[in-house]
Order: structure tokens, then C-alpha cells, then sequence
């Protein structure tokens, strides 16, 4: 357990020495700020055009940061030989790989929250109010941001980055797409691929089911159970996306 | 040193002169290539329908509904100041309301617009439709298809059951009580006129409505009751 944590805090440290970061939360803030131009040239419910450039902008760099971190952990540990000393100590290759990816979900959570802080801050200077429904959306954002590291770290133990952050991606706009491959598999009257599509159904991320940004938006009702059950479907995929991981990871050679 | 003090002063005039010439060239390239520029809305004729471009949005549908939303107001706003000819407004709003069916104000530009500017009833009601399909408990959008109907398409047949179902929603105004039936009678319905205004009469509280439908109940059945004597 020291082992996690010590690996996760450095993990987080070197994250956040990486320069790509800033840039990349620069452009996310830049975004919501653009939002106010964009406010200024439309008509009608304008508030909402502010809420759904920022939670659209957290979203979207939150993905990119995921990716672009998970990605690169792993191998520049491996490129750069730190992880001889490292799994010479003893510190299982299990724990080396849940480290790195606790490592990942702080700085998604630090960089979440700081994104998150300046759009409430837009939407207080801008509306004169705090906004609690879009806690939801964020929350959810969230678990998407870390089934797309998890998935970035399990591409990662066995492959390039740039295959990894390639896989990676694709399953990030598969798994927004899910729920179209499914009705297309039903729709088509063919048992077979109806079978094939179901199967890649449950065995891609749906990641449809963490998008709440229009109930947010909207002060939509949001049953408390969908909420639930979403981060319940995210905490197995993410466990289930680990475990292969550390599968992979563990025999992987390194000569 | 001092040769050397020269030359460096002369390559950064010259570097500045280059810098300088390769900026002018980039704006004079650009204000030439405007000319050859399509029109700014035009791209969205290769977009696909609404319901295509959904998926294609990766759950950015509501920003991908805003920035498409801020091109119909340009779009709008610079046909308003030249030809008032709208074309593409239909198909615009569309993309946007199929993206995002919550964002209601689509469909009252859409609704008011495309009938009184675009002379486009037929398709500011198909989006008024969807409004009603969004939003059952707005009395604004059955109203208005009312009003197209009448107004701009000259069927008070098919508006009056447009303006009934606005006049039962909540906080329709209370001329929409009276309005169903008149155009019913305009309609030659007189039925279907004393119906409304009974079920109007019925269900209402304000005094002044009871009292004016409670005239036109009392004016239709004597209209009809000398019809039937005259038959």
C-alpha cells in the first residue's frame, strides 16, 4: 500500500512538471473564456452557452490530458530505465501499474477541479449564482476522464505510446457510440451480427452512460440510481481494464 | 568589433526587413483570397441531418447545437440586412434542435421567423411540432402553429384545434379560451364551436371569460335553433 502511494504522489509530481499539462488546462480555460465572446453574439439563453462551453471544454481536456499522460507513464519509465531500480525493490509489478494510474486519477482531479472552480466562477460573476446541478455533470466527467486513463495504461503495458494514445482514442469515440452499434445490430434482423454487436456492446466502454451534461444544464430531474448505477458501471470497467493491465503488465519483458 | 557590431545591426534589419515583407505578403494573400471565399453558411449544407450528426458529435452535441446556433443568428442577421431570403434557416435550425431538443429558443425563431420573415409557415410549423414534442406543457408552440395556420396559411379549420390545445395549457392567456371557438365558427363549425365554448365555460374561473363565452353559447344556440326551424 506505501508502495501505491509513494509511486502515485511522484506520479502526480512528475504530471505536474510536465509543461503539456499547462498548456493543455490553458486552452481549457482559454475556451471557457471564449464562451463570453460567443455570449455576446447570440440571442436567447445565453447562461447556457456558458455552461455547456465549460463543462464541453472540461470534458474534452480532461480526455486529452487522460490520454496524453496515461499514455507516455509507462513507457518513459521503461525508455528511460527507471523502472529496473524501481522493480528491483521490492515493489510488485501490480503496484507499480495501480500507482501510476492513482497518479493519473489525482492529477485528472486536481486539473477537474481547478477547470471546475473557474466555470463556477464565470457562471458567478456572469449569473450572480452558483449553479449546484452541474456538480452532477463534472462528477461524471470524472469517472469518463478515468475509464479513458485506465484504458490509456492498459494500451500502454503492451504497447507504443503513440499505439496507445491511437487505441486509445478510437475507444474513446467508439464508446460514445455503443448505443447506436447495438440498435444497428437489432435493427438489422440478422441473429448473427445481432449477437456480435451485443457482445462488443458490453465489451466496449459506453461512455453515453457518464454524459449528464444536459441534464445539468437543463436543472433536469436526475434519478439518484442512474447516478449510482453509472459510477458502479465505471468502477468495474475501470477494475476490470486494470486487472487485463496487470496481466499484460506482468509479462511483459524488459531486457 | 566594431565591423562585427555593424554586421549584426545590419542582419537584424535585414531579418526585420524579411519578417516585415513575409507579414505583408500573408495579408495581401488572405484580402485576395476572400474573393474567392464561398458563402460562410454554405458548409452547412454538407452537414448531415440532425439525427446523423448526434453521434458524430461524441456528447458535444449541446456545444456543437451553440456554435451552430451563433451561425444561424450571423446567418439571419446578414440575409435580414441584404435579400431577407432565407433559405438554409429551415435546415440550420433543424440540425440544431435535432442536437439539442432542450434548447427552446430555436423554436421560437424558428416558429416566428421562418412564417413572418422566410414566408415559410409550413416549416416554422414542422419545427413548432418538434417544440411541442420537447416541451407538451408550452402553450406558446401550439399557438403558433395556430397562428400560422390562420394567419399566414388561411385554414382556421386546422388552426382551431391548435389554439384549443394552447388555450388548455397552463398559463396560456385567457384570449385563447375565446379564440378556439371564433375560429371554429370562421370555419363554419358551429358544433364543434359550441362544444369548445362549453368545455370553456365549464372549466374556467375568470368572470369575464364565463361571461363572454356564456354569450357566444347563448348566440350559437339561437343561431342554430332557427336553423333548425328553418329546416
Amino acid at each position: 500500500m506505501k508502495a501505491i502511494r509513494a509511486i502515485a504522489v511522484n506520479t502526480f509530481k512528475e504530471a505536474v512538471r510536465n509543461k503539456i499539462l499547462y498548456s493543455l488546462i490553458f486552452f481549457a480555460f482559454s475556451m471557457m473564456l471564449i464562451s463570453l465572446v460567443l455570449d455576446q453574439a447570440t440571442v436567447g439563453q445565453r447562461n447556457k452557452i456558458i455552461k455547456d462551453m465549460g463543462l464541453g471544454s472540461i470534458n474534452l481536456f480532461g480526455v486529452i490530458i487522460a490520454i496524453v499522460v496515461g499514455i507516455n507513464l509507462v513507457y518513459k519509465e521503461i525508455e528511460k530505465r527507471t523502472i529496473y531500480p524501481l522493480l528491483a525493490k521490492p515493489v510488485k509489478r501490480s503496484h507499480f501499474l495501480i500507482g501510476k494510474y492513482f497518479g493519473i486519477l489525482l492529477t485528472l482531479a486536481v486539473e477537474t477541479l481547478l477547470m471546475s472552480v473557474f466555470l463556477f466562477l464565470l457562471i458567478l460573476v456572469y449569473e450572480g449564482t452558483f449553479d449546484p446541478f452541474l456538480l452532477i455533470a463534472l462528477f461524471t466527467i470524472f469517472i469518463e476522464v478515468s475509464v479513458i486513463s485506465a484504458l490509456a495504461i492498459f494500451f500502454s503495458s503492451f504497447s507504443t505510446p503513440f499505439l496507445s494514445g491511437m487505441f486509445t482514442f478510437a475507444l474513446y469515440v467508439i464508446g460514445h457510440l455503443t448505443e447506436y452499434l447495438k440498435k444497428f445490430g437489432a435493427d438489422s434482423g440478422n441473429a448473427l451480427l445481432e449477437w456480435v454487436t451485443t457482445f462488443l456492446y458490453y465489451l466496449l466502454p459506453n461512455l453515453e452512460r457518464f454524459n449528464m451534461k444536459e441534464a445539468a444544464v437543463y436543472h433536469l430531474p436526475v434519478e439518484s440510481g442512474r447516478i449510482l448505477l453509472s459510477v458502479t458501471y465505471g468502477l468495474f470497467y475501470i477494475a476490470t481494464v486494470m486487472l487485463l493491465s496487470i496481466l499484460c503488465f506482468d509479462r511483459r519483458d524488459f531486457k | 568589433m566594431g565591423v562585427q557590431l555593424k554586421n549584426l545591426r545590419f542582419t537584424t534589419l535585414y531579418t526585420w526587413i524579411v519578417v516585415f515583407s513575409l507579414a505583408l505578403g500573408t495579408v495581401l494573400s488572405l484580402n485576395i483570397l476572400q474573393k474567392y471565399q464561398t458563402k460562410s453558411t454554405e458548409f452547412l449544407l454538407y452537414l448531415p441531418s440532425g439525427k446523423n450528426l448526434k453521434p458524430i458529435a461524441l456528447g458535444y452535441n449541446q456545444m456543437l447545437a451553440d456554435l451552430l446556433w451563433i451561425k444561424t443568428v450571423s446567418y439571419f442577421g446578414s440575409h435580414f440586412m441584404t435579400d431577407k431570403e432565407y433559405p438554409w434557416l429551415f435546415h440550420i435550425l433543424t440540425l440544431i434542435i435535432d442536437l439539442d431538443p432542450r434548447f427552446d429558443f430555436p423554436y421560437y425563431f424558428g416558429g416566428i421567423v421562418l412564417s413572418l420573415e422566410g414566408s415559410q409557415a409550413e416549416n416554422a410549423n414542422k419545427i413548432l411540432e418538434k417544440g411541442i414534442e420537447a416541451y407538451p406543457n408550452k402553450w406558446e408552440y401550439p399557438f403558433y402553429i395556430g397562428f400560422n395556420l390562420y394567419y399566414h396559411l388561411g385554414d382556421p379549420l386546422k388552426a382551431a384545434p391548435y389554439i384549443e390545445q394552447a388555450s388548455l395549457l397552463p398559463g396560456a392567456p385567457q384570449f385563447t379560451k375565446t379564440l378556439a371557438g371564433t375560429l371554429y365558427e370562421k370555419s363554419g363549425k358551429n358544433n364543434a364551436a359550441l362544444e369548445f365554448y362549453r368545455g370553456v365555460y365549464n372549466n374556467t374561473a375568470n368572470e369575464i371569460v364565463r361571461e363572454k363565452v356564456a354569450n357566444r353559447i347563448k348566440d350559437l344556440v339561437a343561431k342554430r335553433e332557427k336553423d333548425d326551424a328553418r329546416n
